[in-house]
């Protein structure tokens, strides 16, 4: 079944078809998304205005940590059954989730300053996710580094998965150690339905999650079928 | 509340509007790229089949 749809000409028919649905389901989410996170939402009553970065914040992790879930995933299919389109997708991807840590961690330090009075502590959330970008950094450099790109890719799937012993680290970091950072508030489907916070600041992160995740996803998409072009023209340009 | 108001946003314009600055650009930075090279690519693709 995995080869049946991780076939290049079988992707470039299903990209062709949920592209359009896609950009339009995420244009109009993190339309409403950003309307709700920086006009309709209240501030909120300790942190002020600054919650306001939290609609961005939290939707960045987010992405940042399930783009390397899946990279992970990418990365073991790659070392098992040495499926060309799982390197592609990491290929595609790793630089999706290197810039969601970037973005995290820019808007984590711009929420800080005021509120922790420093841009920055080295507290294991914030550590771990610093790890998070060095790792996306690394194995994105690494599988550039190869002449021959099968070979690139195996040794950038072989740090993906080892870097996925870091996704737990980042998870439970708030509640294996004393930090600064605080506990999620949404740490399952459950505490979702009963959020320890506001609905209506609930609502705006959950719009931009699912907004940014859709982003990401096209992003990838769109990455994805360069890629395939990019290794078919190598191959017609050397015949 | 007005305009001005809100534009300062309590006092933390700088972070609020910083963290969506940097979010819009490097998000839509690499969108664009991505269709960029994509449209690029398929310019090529098309010289390479006439060839």
């Amino acid at each position: 079944m995995l080869t049946k749809f991780a076939n290049p000409a079988r992707f470039e028919k299903l990209a062709k078809t949920i592209l359009p649905v896609l950009s339009l389901l995420a244009t109009l989410l993190l339309s409403l998304g950003l309307l709700d996170a920086l006009l309709l939402s209240p501030p909120d009553y300790q942190q002020s205005e600054t919650v306001r970065i939290m609609y961005l914040h939290v939707p960045s992790a987010w992405v940042a940590m399930a783009t390397y879930a899946a990279c992970g995933f990418a990365a073991m299919i790659f070392i098992i059954f040495k499926h060309t389109l799982a390197e592609l997708f990491m290929r595609a991807a790793l630089p999706v989730g290197a810039l969601a840590t970037i973005v995290c961690l820019a808007t984590g330090m711009l929420w800080g300053k005021p509120m922790w009075g420093t841009w920055w502590v080295w507290d294991a959330r914030l550590t771990s996710v610093l790890v998070l970008m060095f790792l996306y950094v690394g194995i994105i450099a690494l599988m550039d580094a190869f002449d021959r790109p099968e070979q690139g890719g195996l040794a950038g799937a072989w740090l993906t998965t080892i870097g996925l012993i870091n996704l737990p680290v980042i998870k439970y970091s708030v509640e294996w150690w004393n930090t600064l950072h605080q506990k999620s508030s949404i740490t399952s489907f459950k505490r979702l339905m009963n959020p320890a916070i506001a609905p209506e600041m609930i609502r705006p992160l959950i719009v931009m999650s699912l907004g940014l995740t859709l982003y990401a996803a096209i992003v990838i998409i769109v990455r994805m079928r360069s890629e395939i072009l990019a290794r078919k023209l190598k191959i017609a340009e050397a015949v | 509340m007005d305009f001005d108001t809100y534009v300062q946003m309590g006092g933390y314009a700088m972070n609020v509007w910083g963290s969506y600055g940097i979010g819009i650009v490097g998000y839509g930075a690499l969108l664009a790229h991505a269709l960029w090279r994509y449209d690029r690519l398929r310019v090529r693709e098309k010289q390479a089949a006439k060839k």
